[in-house]
């Protein structure tokens, strides 16, 4: 019942510019080039450091989470299963592992650190160290 | 048949327009229009739709069926990443009763589970003689 309709939806759905989307480029991920190509990123809060990932569908179990110095280091993976007597119609979820060690511009006290999972969407808060907290440097008139 | 939505069993308030600020921001700024991966299964008694599409409050992800179009939309602020709005259509079957279907949200996944009509399973027709 799906099977026709899926390819002319792909057919109107995927514009030229998803053609080089990341989602196409994703397709690769044997490839060392692409490996951990999920959508993250590295934000300066002033006081802290955050660090935000896209990780649909990755069981707790599978993700590690580590600061060592002033590096980050997530690593992570997902694997869809489905019953073997099931006829699979559309498969466009694939595993995914992601293994990405991020360089932290400040240093951070990792003790202090946070991280929480909530629907898909990983986010680590790390404090800055007092040193490297921003400063007001007072101006003399 | 007339417009109905699917309930999604982990939100009381899925037939209230989404009129909160989580969603009105996210249209405010220019939002990014993205389609969802997605996995179609086919099992004995049902259709298994399993869609990526993290972090979403469940209250807030639209699962619409109209006839035979079956439409399924979110929009997404999440913070520290750009704004979002997942949107994705598919041709089903006429005759799926939307009552029957279940849709349930973990992990950012969205599974939709459409229960397949009486109509699917083999029948017998009796034949009367004269």
């Amino acid at each position: 019942m799906f099977t026709l309709w899926s390819d002319m939806d792909r057919l109107f759905n995927h514009s030229f510019s998803d053609m080089f989307s990341d989602r196409m480029m994703r397709r690769f991920e044997d490839s060392d080039a692409f490996v951990g190509a999920r959508r993250m990123n590295l934000l300066d809060r002033g006081e802290t450091l955050e660090f935000v990932a896209e990780l649909p569908g990755v069981e707790e179990k599978d993700m590690n989470l580590t600061v060592h110095g002033d590096t980050l280091t997530l690593s992570a993976k997902r694997e869809v299963s489905h019953d073997k007597e099931n006829r699979i119609y559309l498969a466009e979820r694939g595993n995914y592992e992601v293994q990405r060690s991020i360089g932290l511009p400040s240093r951070v006290d990792a003790d202090k650190a946070t991280a929480s999972f909530k629907n898909g969407i990983l986010r680590v808060v790390l404090p800055k160290t007092p040193e490297s907290q921003p400063k007001q440097i007072a101006i003399n008139a | 048949m007339s417009e109905k939505e699917l309930k999604n069993q982990n939100c009381e308030n899925c037939e209230l327009e989404h009129n909160d600020k989580a969603s009105k921001d996210a249209v405010k700024v220019r939002t990014c229009q993205v389609y969802p991966d997605c996995d179609i299964e086919e099992a004995k008694d049902n259709y298994i739709v399993r869609m990526d599409m993290p972090g979403l409050d469940p209250a807030h992800i639209d699962v619409k069926l109209d006839k035979d179009i079956l439409t399924v939309e979110a929009n997404a602020a999440i913070e520290g990443l750009a704004p979002r709005r997942y949107f994705r259509q598919f041709r089903v079957m006429r005759g799926l009763d939307a009552a029957k279907c279940q849709a349930d949200y973990k992990l950012g996944v969205l599974t939709l589970k459409l229960s397949k009509p009486q109509t699917m399973q083999p029948q017998q027709i009796k034949i009367t003689c004269d």
